[in-house]
Formats: structure tokens, sequence, C-alpha cells
């Protein structure tokens, strides 16, 4: 069975969410909402979880912390020079730094979870784009197969979609 | 050195012969891989190509020999590492300096290493006839030596005498018997010449005594020393001994310690270390004598002289009583009574003090009185035999007078002197402009010089002949009755120079005749060898002369001690003679007082860089002249601080910035004599000024002496400000503690603070085997600077030069601070020799990001040149400021990388460097204690500033051994750690100054 | 207001810059070119061509080091706590103070570089182990610096540019010129769509949480460089909140400066309306209050603690050589902001501007002032030292440091949107007034 792509584009953001929530409930393909900036009507539509980005978050910054006391000891013992009548290892300077890289690969962390959770860089084109989506424009893409095209078809255009684009992957 | 340059070696290889060639260019390898930093292409290294089996590269030989830097003949021992000298030390056995070295002898090797050395000989070639255009230009030894003999030849024809001069400085021993026989045969005028004669001091004698003489003074026997502008601890007579024996005297034994008064206008170095310092009106110095001496006759305090004499000489001092000289003075005449009273102590006994004079005190038209006072004063008090002893004199006795040398010029302006010929002497320099040197040497046909540097007298030469430096060459001195000092070379001379004696010799044969029979066969070597015999026959000693003279040369030469002879006094001593300095120009106009320098002595010191650098012990002052004047002075004058002035007499006029200095008597203006050079080289010509232009040409009558202290001037201010690089801009040093003292009574009654003790909230660090610390006495550091030449010799630190120190960049890992606190004895001044401290906790090691400086298992404080990026955090943290950073890349000019010591790293551009404890001699202790399978001992390892310490103020040592003496010292009551509050525990205590008020008699409890 | 309007209004920014755009990126060139011969030549003869006077071994250029950093404070963490209080007015000045921030610390990091005795090694201060196993220490102020600086460095560059990414999407779908695949390569592929946004959402939360400690953990370890010391007039526990305070005083006022300009400049008196520069106005106050409290703080501890040292080294940078500094300082930072308690002057642009400039001025002497003087009088007398006098050197380098910031940030106002679309839109949604 083919697979096609189907894309419907919008004026406004509510009819978007219309039209998505409307294909998802008669399951009809896959459905990926394009918009030129976050709208909670079509969060609402495409129904959100909590987003994972924290889970790296979080697992960043314990290794950023674990790394950040391993450093200086390591190196403080791997040589061990009297400096200023300190003892070899002497934890409060450490802690900055243990601070210091706790919150950079916290932040690294997240960012690679974000990349990852929302597939960028983009390498395999998905469904079809419009670049009046990044200006004024709502898109609703939906991937089906052949025969569901005409159903989703009628849902876009019940939405009230402005124009309904069909393309072969 | 410039070993591959093809004239250089040709003219070495045929001079030298092969062997010594190659010892030489050894010699020049590690030079080059010690100033590898330094910018010199590799291709220049030069590898032993045949090693010369007497060679042990990397291990030191020590040669000994004389110092001839100035007439005190003190001992050396010279470090040569690879045929070249590295470091000059003191002879330890030596009976005048006994081991230690003034600034100037340290920088003995700058004269050797010269970079403005004249490296062959030179004649003076007519460029342009026309514009009456001349130079120096290089000229075969041959010639040269056959011009000066044409030359002599000629001006004896027909017999004619006298119309020869022969100008060296005070020499003794074999080489000053060559150059009187060698007068004598060539008919010539021979002069003896020294800036600084004490023929004052010799006219006493005579007056006195009946004797003709300069007395060796024993300050280590003095319990009370009274100076009258004698300024023993910077250039009067014998400075190293002098210094010695006043630290002995000084240091505290069983409660009691010597005291020293000083009586002269200037706060001087010497009289910053007085216990008491009298500011007198100059040249009134003598009424102080005659007042002392009065009061002692009057109050019956003189115990071991015949009454008759007593009579005579009250008779003499009768009317100078204190109260009535007091005004003239301007001292009161209760703190000269009780001054005499201290001077003549009877619970001391006679023969315990010692009064002497010089400098301002003895330089005027009184000079001879004031020495006579002097004198008279000793004999009354029973110092004459004890503290000044007649018998072991000085040298000195046989300089010619300051009138032979006017009389000199006297008849070269007459035309009556055909050829001039001089030896490391500058009279061009250091004659009284208004005596007319320069105009009269225009009317000498010819003058030839030997000085190896190009001074004012020699720049104007037909002719010069570079001497060997005094390191280069054999030779022996006599500094006084008793001491015979050897010289012998310590390396292959540096350029195309030949020994003077030689050259005598040589020339003297050239003119054949009876000249070449009156003269010694062999050369010179021959004949010290010759006079040395008859010294071996005098000593009658049972050794073959050859062992005698391998003895001699390894000891440094031979010394007995001289009994003191009885004098007697003689009858006539004429009261004539007691009156006060008589002072040209306009009355009540301030009065010029010029005082040879530390540094720089008669100005012969001026072109040795660290000298130049190393800043003035009391104005803090470097690379510069200045004008001392009292703050009131300066506001009569309408000057202030750093203004040039244009100092006027009638006699000359120079432009000087002046230095308002509080511990000057008013109306006095104080320069230091020795720069204002016109030539002699790059660090000495053009800069500052000379003010024996001033002075009054006129001798002093009695002693026919130069009168330093003669004019008074007119004092002028200009608008400028000329830059002085000044190193210590505060003197006061508020209340941060650094320098601390106690006051004598509350030591022995033991009513001293103990120390803080140390807390920390870390454990202590271990030190296994060794911790090494240092021990400071900060009341026998009398500050004069040869610790900190000692550490430029031995650590290679570089001379940052007159423009970086207006920016107060200097290299110094030790620096001697001086505070002055308001005090009733005219001043307490503190110096403090400050340099890393090496704390167990230090601040510099925590910041150093890359670990470029941390602490090691023998407690010190390490600092890793090629690991340091230079962000000079660790000198920002360093509450001590000791730490010194590269600001650029080192310089040291051709030949003077020859004396960078190859233990030592030479450092580089953007690095930080300091003070290391002179950790090389700590390996080097340690190598040797481990070659002969042994501990380390005590006194195994001494850091090159505690070596020359005249005072013995500087001690160093193992803290983890309870027995060492600077465990010992660091357990005193008057130990304290400067800035002890901060816990940085340093490895160096510092000993309290102990100060005791005016009129607590003699120091005694 | 339409979605389209918005990125009409904002990509206008981007298309041909004017002739007075091009004046000033040339002169930005120019004195840049300047500052690299000053610094060759210094690298060439030795650090001395810079006009330190031993014990004074920081001067010029740690003092812009500290300045710098300073600057770089407000952008993000004012970005990042007005975002995390979701207070609307940020949106207009947001992007503009992030890139000020990255720009700013791109030239603060140069300076530790510049101010080595030998800049060749500045890469032995980074924690890898040299040919000997040696590493760095870890106990020294200036590896925590390192650290600090370079996390900082990171994150809030990866905080600006992710901000970015949607509205580099919009460019990209506009612009036509040789940009445009620039732009397709940084937007990464963004499309817009529900989950990327969701994540992006969510991200944004992270990064404005994360960066804001940071960016406190920075002033705060750039001040231990000097209260870790020993120096009297370094060693103060106070420094830290000090310096995070001055930072952002500092931060806010270039913000001003900067923002003034864009604003005029690339016409978006709409989207950047007076009542925002007023809030940042009202900012700055408490901000002045709190360093003017800091000031006199100091002097009290300094009376306080009985320590010699630390009355001599307060009372002489008072009344000492380098006076006038320290009172120009008080006038700048303490007098001319409280100008701001008046509305005429909080709301009049031209009056902000200069007194933002006046700011920095002062601002500039307070790390001078704090540095030098505390050096140049520290324990031991006899090592005081008089005035310090920089050299050309230092003049053209410190020049050159303002000239980089200065054409960072002018290349990127023309080459990317200066106020986030997304944002804008984001916010007029929620406003309920969108028409298509």
């Amino acid at each position: 069975m083919t697979r096609v792509h189907l894309l419907g584009v919008y004026d406004e953001a509510s009819k978007a969410a219309a039209a998505a929530s409307a294909i998802r409930a008669a399951r009809l393909g896959e459905v990926t909402a394009f918009a030129p900036a976050p709208n909670h009507q079509i969060d609402a539509a495409l129904g959100p979880g909590v987003s994972p980005v924290r889970v790296f978050a979080l697992l960043g910054g314990i290794l950023g912390c674990v790394l950040g006391f391993a450093l200086p000891i390591y190196t403080a013992l791997d040589w061990p020079l009297i400096t200023g009548g300190k003892p070899i290892v002497s934890i409060p300077p450490f802690v900055i730094i243990a601070f210091e890289l706790t919150v950079l690969l916290a932040s690294l962390g997240a960012i690679a979870g974000f990349m990852v959770l929302s597939g960028l860089p983009l390498l395999r084109s998905g469904p079809p784009y419009d670049p009046r989506f990044s200006e004024d424009r709502w898109g609703v893409g939906i991937t089906c197969e052949a025969d569901q095209a005409d159903a989703v078809r009628a849902r876009l255009n019940e939405a009230g979609a402005e124009e309904v684009r069909r393309a072969k992957p | 050195m410039s070993l591959l340059d093809p004239g250089m070696n040709a003219s070495l290889v045929e001079r030298v012969g092969r062997r010594t060639f190659l010892k030489l260019l050894g010699a020049a390898a590690p030079a080059v891989a010690a100033s590898a930093c330094s910018p010199i292409p590799p291709e220049r290294i030069i590898p032993y190509v045949i090693p010369p089996e007497d060679e042990v590269p990397g291990v030191a030989t020590w040669y000994a020999t004389s110092c001839g830097e100035c007439p005190a003949g003190c001992g050396l021992t010279v470090r040569t590492l690879e045929g070249r000298a590295v470091k000059v030390e003191g002879n330890p056995e030596h009976p005048v300096n006994q081991g230690r070295l003034c600034i100037r002898g340290q920088a003995a090797l700058q004269g050797l290493y010269n970079p403005d050395r004249i490296r062959g000989a030179r004649r003076r070639e007519v460029m342009n006839a026309a514009a009456g255009q001349n130079r120096l230009t290089p000229v075969q030894w041959e010639d040269a030596l056959a011009a000066l003999t044409d030359r002599l030849r000629m001006a004896r024809q027909g017999g004619r005498t006298n119309r020869i001069a022969i100008v060296t400085p005070l020499l003794t021993g074999s080489l000053d018997r060559l150059f009187d026989t060698w007068a004598k045969a060539v008919g010539a005028r021979r002069l003896r010449y020294e800036p600084f004669g004490y023929e004052a001091v010799r006219t006493a004698s005579r007056l006195c005594f009946g004797r003709d003489g300069v007395p060796h003074y024993d300050l280590a026997r003095a319990e009370v020393l009274v100076s009258f502008g004698a300024d023993f601890l910077e250039t009067w007579l014998s400075t190293v001994e002098h210094s010695g024996g006043f630290a002995q005297a000084r240091r505290l034994r069983n409660g009691r310690k010597s005291r020293f008064v000083h009586v002269e206008p200037r706060l001087s170095l010497t009289a910053s270390n007085a216990d008491e310092w009298l500011a007198s009106q100059p040249g009134t110095e003598i009424l102080v004598a005659l007042a002392m001496a009065q009061v002692i006759l009057a109050e019956g305090r003189s115990q071991t002289i015949p009454a008759a004499e007593v009579t005579t000489i009250r008779n003499l001092v009768a009317p100078f009583s204190p109260d009535r000289v007091a005004d003239r003075t301007g001292i009161p005449a209760q703190k000269v009574t009780n001054l005499a009273r201290l001077f003549s102590d009877p619970q001391a006994g006679p023969g315990r003090s010692l009064a002497i004079a010089g400098g301002v005190a003895s330089s005027g038209s009184n000079a001879t009185g004031t020495q006579v006072a002097v004198h008279l004063l000793n004999y009354v008090a029973g110092n004459v035999g004890t503290t000044a002893q007649f018998g072991p004199d000085a040298s000195y006795g046989r300089v010619s007078t300051y009138r032979e040398m006017a009389d000199l010029v006297a008849s070269m302006r007459a035309g009556e002197v055909d050829t001039l010929v001089t030896y490391d002497v500058n009279p061009a320099f250091t004659l009284p402009g208004a005596l007319g040197f320069d105009a009269a040497l225009g009317r000498v046909p010819f003058v030839a010089s030997f000085s190896n540097v190009l001074d004012e007298t020699t720049a104007r030469a037909h002719l010069v002949l570079p001497a060997h430096s005094p390191l280069e060459s054999w030779g022996d001195v006599e500094p006084r009755a008793g001491v015979r000092g050897l010289m012998q070379p310590v390396m292959e001379p540096l350029f195309d120079s030949r020994h003077v004696g030689d050259m005598l010799l040589d020339v003297g044969r050239r003119l054949g005749g009876d000249v070449a029979a009156a003269l010694p066969t062999g050369d010179f070597y021959k004949y010290l060898g010759s006079e040395w015999q008859a010294l071996h026959a005098q000593a009658q000693s049972a050794a073959s002369f050859d062992d005698f003279w391998a003895e001699a040369l390894g000891h440094g030469g031979v010394w007995r001690t001289i009994a003191a002879e009885k004098v007697a006094l003689s009858a006539g001593i004429a009261a004539s003679s007691f009156v006060t300095a008589e002072l040209g120009g306009a009355a009540g106009a301030p009065v010029l007082v010029p005082y040879p320098s530390l540094h720089f002595y008669d100005g012969r010191g001026a072109n040795r860089s660290w000298l130049q650098e190393i800043p003035d012990p009391v104005t803090k002052a470097a690379w510069s002249s200045w004008a001392e004047v009292h703050p009131d002075t300066a506001k009569a004058l309408g000057a202030e601080d750093g203004q040039l002035v244009t100092v006027e007499s009638d006699h000359g006029k120079l432009d000087v910035p002046l230095l308002v200095n509080a511990h000057l008597g008013r109306g006095v203006v104080a320069i230091p004599i020795g720069q204002g050079h016109r030539e002699y080289g790059r660090y000495a010509a053009g800069r500052g000024v000379n003010p024996i232009a001033l002075i009054d040409p006129a001798p002093e009558a009695l002693s026919a002496a130069a009168r330093w202290l003669s004019v008074r001037v007119r004092v002028t201010p200009r608008a400028l400000r000329p830059p002085v690089p000044r190193l210590q801009a505060s003197e006061q040093q508020f209340d941060s503690g650094v320098a601390q003292a106690v006051s004598l009574a509350d030591l022995n009654a033991g009513r001293i603070e103990a120390p803080q003790p140390h807390r920390s909230l870390y454990a202590d660090h271990k030190h296994p085997v060794h911790r090494w610390g240092m021990a400071i006495d900060l009341d026998t550091c009398t500050g004069c600077n040869a610790c900190v030449a000692a550490c430029y010799a031995e650590n290679n630190v570089p001379v940052a030069g007159a423009e970086a120190m207006y920016r107060n960049r200097t290299m110094a890992w030790l620096r001697i601070e001086r505070f002055v606190e308001p005090s009733a004895a005219g001043s307490d001044t503190r110096f403090i020799p400050m340099l890393c401290q090496h704390c167990d906790h230090a601040p510099c090691e925590t910041v150093c990001p890359v670990y470029a400086t941390y602490h090691s298992d023998e407690g010190l404080n390490a600092q890793v040149y090629n690991r340091c990026v230079g962000t000079r955090y660790c000198g920002n943290n360093c509450p001590y400021r000791v730490r010194r950073f590269n600001w650029f890349e080192p310089d040291f000019p051709d030949p003077l990388h020859l004396q960078l010591n190859p233990d030592v790293t030479a450092r580089s551009v953007g690095v930080m460097e300091k003070c290391t404890f002179c950790v090389q001699r700590i390996q080097a202790g340690k190598r040797q204690a481990k070659d002969e399978n042994r501990p380390v001992k005590d006194g195994d390892v001494v850091p090159a500033c505690a070596q020359t310490c005249p005072g013995q103020a500087i001690v160093f040592g193992d803290l983890n051994d309870p027995q060492s003496r600077v465990s010992q010292l660091g357990r005193e009551a008057r130990g304290y750690h400067v800035l002890g509050e901060l816990n940085t525990r340093p490895a160096i205590t510092y000993l309290k100054k102990i100060v005791s008020p005016p009129g607590a008699g003699v120091n005694r409890t | 207001m339409s979605f389209r309007r918005i990125n009409d209004d904002i990509l206008r920014g981007l298309e041909a810059p004017g002739l007075a755009y091009f004046a000033g990126v040339s002169l930005a060139l120019a004195v840049l070119a300047l500052a690299l011969y000053a610094f060759w030549y210094q690298v060439e003869v030795g650090l001395g061509v810079a006009g330190y006077q031993p014990p004074i071994l920081w001067a010029v250029y740690i003092t812009n080091f500290v300045f710098w950093v300073g600057i770089t404070h407000s952008g993000t963490l004012v970005s990042a706590v007005l975002y995390l209080c979701r207070a609307r007015w940020r949106t207009g000045i947001a992007r503009a103070s992030e890139a000020m921030t990255v720009f700013a610390i791109m030239t603060a990091g140069l300076f530790p570089i510049i101010h080595l005795g030998r800049p060749w090694f500045a890469y032995w201060l980074f924690p890898y182990p040299n040919e000997r196993q040696l590493w760095v220490n870890f106990k020294s102020p200036l590896i925590w610096d390192v650290f600090a600086i370079s996390s900082y460095m990171t994150v809030s560059a990866l905080f600006l540019y992710l901000g970015l990414v949607p509205d580099i999407a919009a460019s990209r779908d506009r612009i036509k010129d040789w940009r445009q695949r620039l732009y397709g390569l940084l937007a990464l592929g963004w499309r817009g769509t529900d989950r990327q946004w969701r994540h992006l959402n969510s991200l944004y939360g992270f990064l404005a949480a994360l960066v804001t400690p940071l960016a406190v953990s920075v002033h705060s370890v750039v001040s231990w460089d000097f209260a870790m010391a020993l120096t009297p007039g370094w060693h103060s526990t106070i420094f830290a909140p000090y310096f995070v305070a001055g930072a952002i005083f500092s931060g806010v006022a270039m913000m001003l400066t900067l923002l003034i300009l864009v604003r005029r400049l690339l016409h978006l008196e709409k989207y950047m309306p007076v009542a925002h520069f007023e809030n940042l106005a009202k900012l700055i106050i408490p901000l002045s209050l709190i360093l003017t409290y800091v000031y006199l703080t100091e002097f009290f501890i300094a009376r306080y603690s009985g320590s010699p040292f630390e009355r001599g080294t307060l009372l002489d940078r008072a009344i000492g050589a380098y006076a006038p500094f320290f009172w120009m300082m008080v006038f700048c930072n303490s007098i001319v902001p409280l100008l701001f308690f008046f509305k005429r002057v909080r709301t009049d642009l031209r009056a902000l501007f200069a007194i933002s400039i006046v700011i920095n001025i002062g601002m500039w002497l307070e790390r001078f002032v704090l540095i030098v003087t505390s050096l140049s009088h520290s324990f031991d007398p006899a090592e005081w030292s008089g005035l310090y006098h920089p050299t050309w050197v230092e003049a053209a380098i410190t020049a050159g440091s303002f000239a980089w910031f200065f054409l960072l940030f002018l290349l990127f106002v023309k080459n990317f949107p200066v106020i986030s679309m997304a944002e804008l839109k984001e916010e007029t949604t929620r406003e309920g007034i969108h028409v298509a």
C-alpha cells in the first residue's frame, strides 16, 4: 500500500487546531501541525505530554557534578604539590569547579535532549512544508494510506483550509 | 665574547698557543649555554675539541687574590668555571676583610667584564688636520710600545730630567717598587695620586707624635666610638675591616654592646647606624672634639698620661669648653659634656673608646686641626696604642699630597712636561675643575695611559696601552704594615691587554743604556718572585721558597701581626690650627658638602651597572645625582623636592635635581661624588653631575690636602623637574611594624612581647630532611648594600636600567629597606634586608594557576621559570612584594654575559623570579656532604648575601637542626616575623634592632 | 497587529544597510587594526611596553576584563530572569541583550590572555596534562575563572542561538540573497512543528533556569580573583555580591546604550516602547543604591577591622594620589543615577542614553580604582607606588576591545532578527488581537 502526504493551510490557529483534532479523532494517519509561534490550542488538539528534556538535563547535571569533583581530586593526587600550606586535596575550591561543570553539562544535556526529541537537525524530509508557516499561516500535515486521502482532505476542508495540497512521499 | 671573530682568535692563538686557546674556547661554551635564553644564535656554541685535563666542566676552581677596587686591599677568593671568573668573595683568611666584601668589591667582576673596556692598544690618529679632528685608532702593540719609547727618548734628550711625569694610584708592593725604579731610571717625576689621600691624618700624626703615618684603628675594641664625619661604613680608609669591627663591638654580649656617636651635618649611611647622631655645623666638628678633651681634662678623667702633658693639653683646649662652642657647633653643651664623660668612662677603663675623624670634618681649611684635636682626644682617653695604633700603619701614609698634584698641573701648564704617563688614575675627573687640569693637559705634547677603560683622562691620551684588569694580573698589595696580599690572574686575559709591569720593563729595555741596566731582568712575574724571595728571607721560615710561595698563593698572601708602637706626645703642638673651616662664597649662603659615594668611591665605580642600579642606601635614588637639602633650606630657596636647581660657586656651576631630606643640617647642600662623567663608558657617561667642579682648588695649608669642604654656593631653582629613579618613596613605616626595635633596657629587663603563636585550619606539612631558614639581625645590618650586589652577581639578576627604574621596575631579588623613626637621638634609622621569606603558608603559591610556584619539602618556595606564564598574580599576593617580573628580555652586553653563573638559570621575558635562598649553593652543599658521605652540617650552605655581609647580620641554615646557629638565633627574644599577623609563617626571622636613648651611658645594665 | 506585519518590520532590519552602518563598521575595523598592532608590538618587545609600575602588576587590562565581564551580566540575566518571571515587556529587549552578553564575554575573554607575560602559553591555563603530566592548579582563582567564563560563554551563546532558531527559519523562508543558505544551515531544518515548539519551550525554560545561577557565579568567581588575595582593599567577603550588583548595574546601562541605538537604527519604535526603557531605568536605581551602600561598607569594614593596612589602603583610595578617580567614580555610580527618580528623566531617551554612558564610565573607573589603588598601597610602605601612567599600547588595546565588541554587535543586528518574532506572535495571540 502506498502512503501519501496531505497538507492543509490555515489562516488561523484555531482552524488548524480543529482540523488536527478531527483527523486525530478519526485515526487517519499521523498528524503534524505547523505554526509560526507556539500555540496552546494546537498543543491542546495534539494532546502534549510533559517534554522529557528535563531528564537529559538531570543526567547532564549529575555527570557534571561528578566530573567536577573527580578531575581536580585526580589531578591533585596525580602530582601532589604543596601550595600555600593547604592540603593536597582541599575540597572548598573544588566545589566551584563542580558547580560550574554541573551547570554546563546540565545545559548541554538539555540541549542534546531537545535536538534528539525534536528531530533536529532535520536529516530526512517529512510532510511538505510551506514557507508561510514561519510567517502568518498554520498548517496541518497528514501522512496516511493512499485510500484514506479523500477522507482526510474532506476533514481538512471542513476545518476551513485555504488550500489543501497532496504530495508523494 | 666574540671568540669567533677572525681577528680575535688569530691574535689569541698566536699569543697563548693552542692548549690555552682551546681552554678559552671552552670558557665560551658554558657562557653561551648559560645565556641560552638571551638571543644568541646557537651556531656560536663551541664544544670542547680536546678537553683540557685540568678543567672539570661544572666544577668550580677558586683562586685567592687581592681586590683592586680601592686601596683597602681586601683579600679575594674568585670562583672560576670553565676558565672564567663568575663570582668574587672575601678571603676568609685575610686579616683585613676576613671573608667579607663591600658592594664595590662584589662589583669587581664588572670591571673585568666591562663592555666598554679597551680591547687593544690605541693611538691617536689625525682624521682631519684642518678641523683638528682626531681619534684613537687600533694599533699593533709593537708600534704602540715603540711610540712610547720614542717619546720618552725625546723627552730625555740631553740628559733632561723631570720632563716626564708618571701618575699612578696608591700602589703598594712590587708594582709600586717597579714604578719607582722605572721612574728613577728614566728620570721621571712619580706621583701616587689618590683623590682621598688622608694627608691631614698624617700631618696631625707628625705634629702630635712626630710620626708621619695613618694609624690603624681597631673599631672592634672600642666600647665607645665617636666619629667626626668619618664615613667608615662607606669609604673611610678600610670599609670592610671597619664595618666588621664595628659590628663585632656592637654585637650584644651578656647585656652589653658598644655605643656609637656620629658628628656630621648629614645623616650619612654611617650616621644612620649611630646610636646618637649630632648634626653639626659643617667644619665645626673640631670644636666638639676639643670641647670633649676639655671636659675630660677639666674633670680629671684622663687616667693614663703624665701630669705635665695633662697641663699642656689642658691649656691648649681650655678656650673650648662645651658651652663656649655650643653656638658655633649647633650642638647643645650638655650633649657634648655627656659624650665626653661617656668617652672617658672610668668604669670601662682607659683605652676602651675611640675617636676618628674624616669626611666633612677633616676636609676643610682646618682638616689638620681636626685630626690633631682627635689625636689629642684619643691620647687623653688613653686610646693611642690600643684602639688607635701606630705600627701597623695604613699604606695611605705614602700617598702623594694634593699639592704635589697641583704642582704637577702647574708645571704641565707651564709646558715643563713633555710626556705624561698615567695608570688607573683619572685626574681629569677627580681634580677640582678650577685647578685647570683639562687645559694643562692640552699643553702636554704627549700623554700615554695604561688604563683599560676610556675615562676622561685616557680619552685625551695620545697613546693607550690597556693593562690587564687586577683579576688578570700578577701582583701584590700591602694595605697596611704586616699584611702582604698576593694577586694572581684568575683567568686568561679577556682582551688584547698587557701587564703594566711587563710594559714598563719592555719600554725600559727598548730605551736601553742606563735605563735598561737599572731595571730588573725577566718579566714582571719574575720580578714579583724576586721580591717575595726577600720576604721569604725575612720570614726565616723553614720551608723552601717554592713551598712558601705556594703556601702564600693558596692563602692569598702572608701576614704577621705588628705590635702597636709606643708614641710620645711632641712638645710643640700649637693651638693655631684649632679653628673652624673657612668657606668661600657669600656669608650665610648654603654650604656645599660633597661626599664620596658608597657605590662609586671617587667615581671609579660609575661604569659598573650594578653600582648604578642598586639604589643609594640613604636616598634610595639610582642612576643619577641629586643635591640633598633640609626642608627649611628648600623653602628658603623656594624650591621643592625633585626640582632642578643650579648650584654655583666661585669656581664652577652645575644643574642638579633637589632631594629634600629632613635628616640634614640646615644651610647645607650635600652632593655625592662619583657621577657626572663625560666619558667612562655607557653606564657612566652623561649621567648626573660632578660636585668636584665646584670646590676651591687651593690646598689646605698644613697638610696640603684637597679642601672638599671649601665653598658656600648660590642655589637658584629652575623650572625643570628631571626624573630621578627613587625606589622607596616613603621613609616612614607608619604602623606596619616591618622594621622593629627594642630598647636595650627593655631587652635586658625582659620587657619584650612574645610573638603571636601561629594558628591554622590545616595540619602543618612536613619537612622530612631539611628546612632551610634565615635569621637577620637588624642591629648589625648597616644597610651597606653589599648583599644586594652579591645577589646580583650570584644569581644572574639582570640590570633594568634607568628608564625602567622610573617606573619602579627593578629585578633585585634582595633589597634594603630604610625606615626612619622619630627619635630623641637625632634619628633612629632602621635598615632591613627584604627578600623572599620562603613562607610555609606562601600566599603566592596558592594563586598560581599553573603550579609555577610551589613549596618544596625543604621549605623552599620554588619558582619554576619555564612553567610560568606570567599572570603576576603571585606578585600581587606577596605581602612582602619581593617577586620580580621580567618586563623585557634581560640584556647582558658582551662580555658581561661571561659573568653569568652557569648554576643559575638565566630568565627570559615574561616570567616571574625571586630569591631562591641560593638553591644552587644548597644543592652544592648537599652534594659535597654526600661525596664525603656525612650529613650536611651547619655552615655547609651559605647564600651569597650571608657570605659577604660585612656586619655578619645574615645567618642561614637548617631549622630542623635545633643546634644550628639559625635555629638558636630564631629562638632569641628579639626574633620576629615581618607581617607575622598574616600568618604566612616566613622562614626568615628578623632580630629587632636594639636602640638606646641618648645619655643612656655606655650600653650596660 | 498582523503576523505578516511583524515579519515585515523585523526582517526589514536584515535588508541592505545604509552608509552610516558601513561607516560604523569600517571605523570599528580601523581601531581594531591599531589594537592588533599594539598587541603584536607588546608580544614582540615584552609586556614592559605597557605602563605597569611595580607593585602595580595588574592594571588596565584586568580592569577591562572585569568591566567586560560585568557587561555580560545583565544581558542573559535580565533576559532569563524576566523570562522566568513571565515579564511580557522582555520580548522587545531580550534578544539584543543576549547578543550583547555573548559579544561582551567574547571581548572579556581576550584580556586574561592579553595581560599574560607569555601569552603564547595561554593554553597552559586549560586543564590538560602537559608533557610532564602536570595539570593546572585547581586551587587558583584564575582556574575558577577559566571554568566559570568558558561555561558561561558556552551556555549563554547556546541560549541566544536556540532562541534564534525559529526566527532564523523565518529569515530562511524570506531572505533570498546569499545568506539564505547560511540561514538554512543555522535553522537546522526548523519547521515549527508542534513537537519542535513543545521541546523548545521546555528547553528554553531550563536554560533560563540554569544560566541565571551561572551568571551569578561567574561574577562571584571574578570577584574572588581579588577577594581571595591578601591585598588590603581586596581581601573582603562582600566582594561577590558587590561585583554581581555592579555587573548588573553596568550591564543594564550598556543595554540602554545599545538598545536606544538599535531602536533608532532599525526603526523599532513600535516594538521597543519607551516604557521598556523606563523599566530598565527603574532597575538601575536600586542597583546604584546597592553600590553606594557597598562603597560605604568598605570604609566601615576598614575602619572596624582595626587593621592598619585596610585603613591605610582605603584612606589612600579616598584622599591619595588616585582620589580624583575615586570621587569621579562615586559621582558617576552613586549620584548621577539618582536622576532616575524623576519620571521626566526616565522617559527621556536622550537623557537615558547620556546617563547610561556616564554609568559605564563610572563602572570602568570603579574597577580601575579597586585594582590599582589596592596594589599601589599594600602592606610594606617601602613598596608603595605613586601614580601609574598607562601607555599608548594599553590605550590602543582598550579602544580595540570596544571596537571588537561593537563590530560584532553591528554585524549581528544587520544579519539576525533583533527581536524574537515568534515571541511577538505568541504575545499577540495571547492578547487575542490577531487578525489575518
